[in-house]
């Protein structure tokens, strides 16, 4: 799942057959499909990678497949491929969501670069993802009260007010504190509002 | 919806709602009368078996009194007048029903003298034995002669008004004759038929004989009876019930004596008639009897009631009630009705009302169909019908060997630069690499022919060629509309002279036409067949397509200048093809078959 792959989708198959050559060359793993279908269907939404996607095709145009892998939620990143001179294409496919659009014949630079950079993107998607899960999984085992010292702690309360707030004594609320700093593995306030902001982006 | 509720309660229906209540009105009427006439019944007869033990016991009590008089006369045979008194004093405060007590003793007709001045000394006024002349002059007379008489000497109590009956013979009075003799031959009580009192009221005798036991002659001879002489009592039938006996109004009590018919109103004792008025319905309504014989050996009785029902059978409360709870069963009923018949119509109203949703959406759907269809059409004419698309058509399609070439060519460098080379990847990645340049020329060569501005210069070209080269030049459109294209090119001869631009022209119209007649063909059946055959001097080129087919009233007009069925077309292509086809000395023609169209066009085979 983690060993990065690449997904290759063009109907034309000697674009196929030298681009993923040319993929491969650079020590990347590439899959090919000569059908969008062919590809949701074998498709994992835990595997890293990217996906490189011919924007015009027989039967089903590249954009309905970004529709659809964004209406299931997926993250793969897409870098759409043209033989067209596609412009108002391009721009819809950008604020769809695309990592980036090429033009055929595609310069082997741009082509690595965008895959370098999708890879990338991905990779840190799903090690934030996977983080956000831990960190979720450790505040999840917090109690109620816990929960409630560390919402009012990260806002900047002192103890005192804290426990006026709660009424509940000062100590309760210092054995609190440390009960939850410890089992969000944090040693500083710093780095419990870092933590907290890390599942809650603004 | 309030209102619409409204109109239906009362419009048709009010006489149907009526009509089910007095239904269900009727129903529980009947019921609940049937069982208060069977009540009815119940009590009819409890009465009637009151009344008539009540009877019975006066007639038995009858029957005591007369049997006590009979063994007190035999116990005491020369009782005198104030003891008899007495006795009868006690029996009749005993009994209000036993009118008197009156002795009728044997009298012979030599003794009759005698007899009345004896009698006259006892009571004390001339006493005569005489007759009662009922018919014509009603009056008392002497009794004439007879063999022996048995007149009235005693009655207790002395009834003022009766007492001219002192003397009665009652043996000849035609009343009594008959319960006289009897009593006298048989020795047992008997009854009188009845008649009316003296006081009004209707009554009866009973008489029993006496007899004197005359002491034998001799001991083997019998003793002989004679009767020495009669004893009864009046019996006052009206006192047999009293008012408290009978509070039953609506019953009619009939006692007759059983010689008569009952119908015989000379043999009624007690003819009682129901005092509740008549009703007009009493017809409809059983009416209850209760008869029963009277058990008395001397007082052949006849005990009937009758009951006639009326008003009493109808319970108001219980028939309000009745009428309420019909009355409920029914609105009950009606509401019912009503909610089945709204919710009927509110599910056609609401089936209806889908089915209209549905045509909607279905002519919605149509029409967005169409208009997809009209968009898809403008676009591929507009795509199709400019040199500029056709251009852009060729640019992608070169587009694609030379993304490959380049593809290939960067890749093998990187590959040439790797640690271990793999020759034999690179090998292939060249050999690639080369056809698909070899590709782009042909692309390229198939424009330049196209685009070419050098006149018309007649050339020997092989029409399959053409073909193939034009297939070529729309292969990106073909599989953009999922077409599958059939070829069958006769190898044997293709050569015609011609100009091969024009030809190209000609054969790309007849694909493109194809290809626009299938537009709406389903993608599985989009199927284009080109046949080439060379026959004698002549070589055909046929393109069949599985489409929409060639209307009717369109096929002598394909070939006109300007007739098109495209939104967007000149309609100049099959006029330009025609000119050019017949200018080389062939036919062109178009029609139908059972799958689409079938175009042709005929040349005549170079000769070389």
């Amino acid at each position: 799942m983690l060993e990065p792959k690449v997904f290759l989708v063009d109907d034309d198959s000697a674009v196929r057959d030298a681009l993923s050559m040319l993929i491969n060359s650079v020590g990347l793993n590439v899959i090919t499909f000569n059908h969008p279908q062919k590809f949701l269907d074998a498709y994992n939404p835990k595997q890293v990678g990217c996906l490189i996607l011919d924007i015009r095709m027989p039967g089903i145009n590249g954009l309905s497949v970004q529709e659809i892998l964004n209406r299931n939620g997926n993250q793969i990143p897409i870098i759409f491929i043209t033989g067209h001179g596609d412009v108002s294409l391009c721009s819809n496919a950008f604020k769809a969501g695309a990592s980036d659009f090429l033009t055929k014949p595609i310069d082997e630079h741009q082509l690595l670069g965008s895959i370098q950079k999708a890879i990338q993107q991905n990779i840190s998607y799903h090690q934030k993802s996977s983080e956000t899960q831990e960190i979720q999984n450790k505040i999840d085992n917090l109690t109620q009260r816990e929960r409630e010292v560390m919402s009012l702690v990260v806002e900047g309360f002192p103890n005192k007010i804290i426990s006026k707030n709660l009424g509940i004594s000062t100590r309760t609320v210092e054995t609190h504190r440390a009960s939850l700093f410890e089992k969000l593995e944090v040693n500083s306030l710093a780095e419990l509002v870092k933590l907290q902001f890390t599942i809650t982006p603004l | 919806m309030q209102k619409l509720k409204g109109v239906r309660y009362l419009d048709l229906n009010i006489w149907i709602i009526l009509a089910i209540w007095l239904v269900i009105a009727a129903v529980a009427l009947v019921v609940q009368i049937s069982s208060e006439i069977n009540q009815q019944r119940d009590n009819f007869e409890k009465q009637s078996q009151t009344i008539f033990q009540l009877i019975q016991q006066r007639i038995d009590q009858n029957e005591t009194v007369i049997s006590g008089l009979d063994a007190l006369f035999n116990t005491f045979p020369n009782l005198k007048f104030d003891d008899i008194r007495s006795y009868a004093r006690e029996m009749l405060a005993l009994y209000p029903h036993i009118y008197t007590i009156e002795l009728q003793p044997r009298v012979e007709l030599s003794k009759v003298s005698n007899f009345e001045n004896i009698i006259s000394a006892k009571l004390n006024f001339p006493y005569t034995i005489k007759d009662f002349e009922f018919g014509g002059a009603r009056h008392w007379h002497p009794a004439p002669a007879r063999p022996f008489y048995y007149p009235i000497t005693f009655m207790e109590p002395p009834i003022e008004k009766a007492s001219p009956v002192f003397g009665l013979d009652v043996y000849a009075d035609s009343k009594f004759h008959e319960a006289m003799a009897k009593t006298i031959s048989t020795g047992k009580a008997a009854t009188s038929l009845p008649f009316d009192l003296v006081e009004n009221g209707r009554g009866y005798l009973i008489f029993e004989a006496i007899f004197s036991a005359t002491k034998p002659v001799s001991k083997n001879k019998p003793i002989i009876k004679q009767v020495k002489q009669v004893v009864s009592i009046l019996i006052d039938a009206d006192k047999f019930l009293s008012k408290e006996d009978m509070p039953y109004k609506n019953l009619s009590i009939h006692l007759y004596n059983r010689e008569f018919n009952r119908n015989n109103a000379n043999g009624n004792i007690i003819r009682v008639e129901s005092s509740s008025t008549p009703t007009f319905f009493a017809g409809l309504l059983p009416v209850f009897t209760f008869s029963r014989p009277i058990k008395s050996k001397s007082q052949p009785f006849e005990f009937e009631t009758q009951r006639k029902l009326g008003w009493e059978i109808i319970h108001i409360p219980s028939t309000i009630f009745v009428l309420l709870a019909s009355l409920t069963i029914t609105a009950l009923i009606v509401i019912i009705i009503n909610q089945r018949r709204i919710a009927r119509e509110s599910v056609n109203s609401a089936a209806n009302l889908l089915l209209i949703e549905k045509e909607r959406s279905l002519i919605r759907e149509t029409f967005e169909k169409q208009r997809r269809q009209h968009e898809a059409e403008l676009a591929h004419v507009a795509r199709l019908s400019t040199m500029g698309e056709m251009a852009s058509g060729i640019a992608h399609e070169l587009n694609q060997p030379l993304t490959a070439i380049l593809s290939y060519n960067q890749a093998c460098i990187r590959m040439f630069q790797e640690d271990q080379v793999d020759k034999d990847k690179i090998l292939q990645a060249m050999k690639s690499s080369a056809a698909q340049s070899k590709r782009a020329s042909q692309i390229i060569q198939q424009l330049r022919n196209f685009v070419s501005k050098k006149g018309n210069p007649l050339q020997t070209i092989e029409l399959n060629q053409i073909v193939l080269d034009v297939l070529i030049l729309v292969e990106n459109e073909l599989r953009e509309q999922q077409i599958k294209v059939k070829t069958d090119l006769d190898k044997s001869n293709s050569l015609v002279t011609a100009n091969r631009v024009q030809l190209e022209q000609v054969v790309l119209n007849l694909v493109l036409n194809a290809m626009e007649a299938m537009k709406d063909t389903l993608a599985e059946h989009k199927q284009l067949f080109i046949v080439t055959r060379a026959d004698n001097n002549v070589i055909s080129l046929s393109f069949q397509d599985h489409g929409q087919g060639i209307p009717a009233e369109n096929i002598d007009q394909l070939f006109n200048p300007f007739f098109t069925t495209k939104s967007n077309g000149m309609g100049l292509g099959l006029t330009i093809s025609q000119t050019i086809i017949e200018a080389y000395g062939g036919r062109i023609s178009a029609k139908n078959y059972s799958d689409g169209s079938i175009f042709m066009f005929t040349l005549p085979i170079a000769t070389v």
